[in-house]
């Protein structure tokens, strides 16, 4: 198992290299192992050329890398990560979350605890939402969202002429909401049942109505579902 | 009696190898950070500074051979007055409390606490190499000491070292050292374990280190410089000022010291050991 600890202080004047490779050797490993599994984790995360640097010189990016590097240098089958992407730019964002992907796609169990939902969302097969320490739901975040039934779902439609769409829609009494998006190209409708919703809205296309270029599901991300949960824009983990 | 046999069973099952292995490279870690950096220098100045004074005394006055029974006692009060009570109790202050409340400080010490590493291995390795950090540093600093107190005295200086009872001497100030090191050592690791700031608690230990002469013999058991005092090889006159800090107690031998002394420094570690396995560490609170 690894772990990669949300707090970005390292032991004082460590270099990467000495970072990772104390760590493996803390683990009984013989040194020429240590070394070879210190190098492939280096590079791993790219940081190959800063090995030999001080880490208090690393940029915010890079000690979340070497930290990673760290977490994962032993080859563990669980990878645990707490807050990975706290205080990020968005390139080195872009390439924490491009690594857990990588990480996963070669068998690991990549598990991350995050506030930030939107990109627990993109990376994420499976969710786990905790709030006060009690468990308020689980499982893959669409799957979870139906599960939600007392909040109708939104869904946005981009056609040629959304206020017929909603207009049909609660004619026939289904939509409980419907928003108009300001430039006209769409609306948001409010269904309290999406298979039913996406039945009639291939009758309605079928019959030549409005002209429909897209149809997303508008809040079954983990943000929202976190918040018809939880009734409030705080924290998950 | 199946109680006993399942116990060293057990005891025999440990991965004492394991253990072993990652107690020598937690010393090594240690040491490289505790002997290799800049913040050791004021307790490398703190171990050398007897030795530029020494050595003044050594370049600027002249050595006639009759002054070398004040210079042997002039030397048992540096290492009794000064690195006892002084330069070791602060040097091992400043060593052994930053190696576990330090990296609370710098939040820097979950990174050893999620290694796969037992906590008592932590804490002794951890020991071992502040020990050894303040044995080298104020044990080379006493044989600096030593050779430049004699070596303006030429031959009569030699030949008090090797033909007489210099090399005897120079044996025990370092046994003292070793020991006070492990002492002081072991005092500080616990109190900076127990106390979010150490210095109040060790400032009451040095308090109660300098009372300690007239306190009743069962108290006197409590305190590493009685064990020392017993050890000195040259007794320090007590006289004038010095006399509260070298009042001699009832007389116990160097043996009975030495043991008294490991046995309170075993006392003190299986002690941190149990703290160290019931640390929780609140960084947001440090």
């Amino acid at each position: 198992m690894g772990y990669c600890a949300q707090f970005d202080y390292f032991p004082r004047g460590i270099t990467g290299w000495q970072f990772i490779f104390d760590s493996l050797m803390l683990h009984g490993m013989e040194k020429a192992m240590a070394v070879d599994l210190t190098i492939d984790a280096l590079e791993r995360v790219q940081l190959g050329d800063a090995a030999r640097r001080k880490i208090a010189g690393y940029s915010k990016g890079m000690r979340q890398k070497v930290r990673l590097a760290q977490a994962i240098a032993h080859h563990p089958r669980v990878l645990v990560l707490d807050e990975p992407l706290n205080g990020l730019d968005p390139m080195a964002r872009a390439e924490s979350i491009a690594l857990f992907q990588e990480l996963g796609r070669q068998g690991m169990h990549v598990v991350i605890s995050s506030h930030i939902l939107d990109e627990v969302d993109r990376i994420s097969d499976r969710v786990i939402l905790i709030t006060g320490g009690y468990l308020v739901a689980e499982g893959n975040i669409h799957q979870v969202r139906q599960e939600v039934h007392e909040k109708p779902m939104q869904v946005l439609i981009r056609c040629d002429h959304p206020e017929l769409l909603a207009s049909r829609m609660f004619s026939i009494n289904h939509c409980v909401e419907a928003r108009l998006l300001t430039d006209g190209t769409g609306v948001f409708l409010r269904t309290g049942d999406i298979d039913q919703f996406y039945s009639l809205l291939n009758g309605i296309a079928a019959e030549g109505l409005v002209k429909i270029e897209v149809v997303a599901p508008a809040d079954d991300d983990a943000k929202a579902i976190y918040q018809y949960l939880i009734g409030s824009e705080g924290s998950a983990s | 009696m199946a109680s006993v046999s399942s116990f060293r069973q057990e005891f025999a099952q440990q991965p004492w190898g394991l253990w072993w292995i990652q107690a020598q490279r937690l010393t090594r870690i240690e040491l490289r950070r505790n002997l290799f950096s800049w913040r050791a220098t004021w307790i490398y100045a703190l171990a050398f500074i007897p030795a530029v004074i020494i050595f003044i005394h050594l370049v600027a006055e002249t050595h006639p051979a009759f002054a070398m029974s004040d210079d042997t006692n002039v030397l048992a009060g540096i290492v009794q007055l000064y690195y006892i009570r002084l330069g070791v109790f602060f040097g091992c202050l400043g060593i052994f409390s930053r190696l576990i409340r330090g990296e609370m400080i710098e939040r820097s010490l979950h990174f050893y606490l999620l290694s796969p590493v037992r906590r008592e291995v932590l804490l002794l390795a951890k020991f071992a190499a502040g020990s050894i950090t303040a044995v080298l540093l104020f044990g080379s600093a006493v044989v600096a000491d030593f050779a430049l107190m004699y070596a303006g005295y030429g031959a009569a200086g030699r030949d008090y070292i090797v033909n007489g009872p210099g090399m005897g001497q120079l044996e025990g100030y370092l046994a003292i050292i070793v020991l006070a090191c492990l002492g002081y050592g072991a005092v500080f690791l616990l109190l900076s374990m127990m106390f979010r700031n150490p210095m109040p608690a060790a400032m009451l230990l040095l308090g109660w280190e300098a009372i300690n002469p007239v306190l009743p013999s069962l108290l006197q058991k409590f305190s590493v410089a009685s064990y020392l005092r017993h050890l000195m090889p040259v007794k320090v006159a007590s006289e004038g000022l010095f006399a509260l800090l070298t009042v001699e107690t009832e007389p116990v031998s160097g043996w009975a010291a030495a043991v008294g002394l490991l046995l309170l420094i075993a006392v003190v570690l299986c002690y941190s050991c149990y703290r160290i396995r019931k640390l929780e560490i609140r960084y947001t609170t440090e």
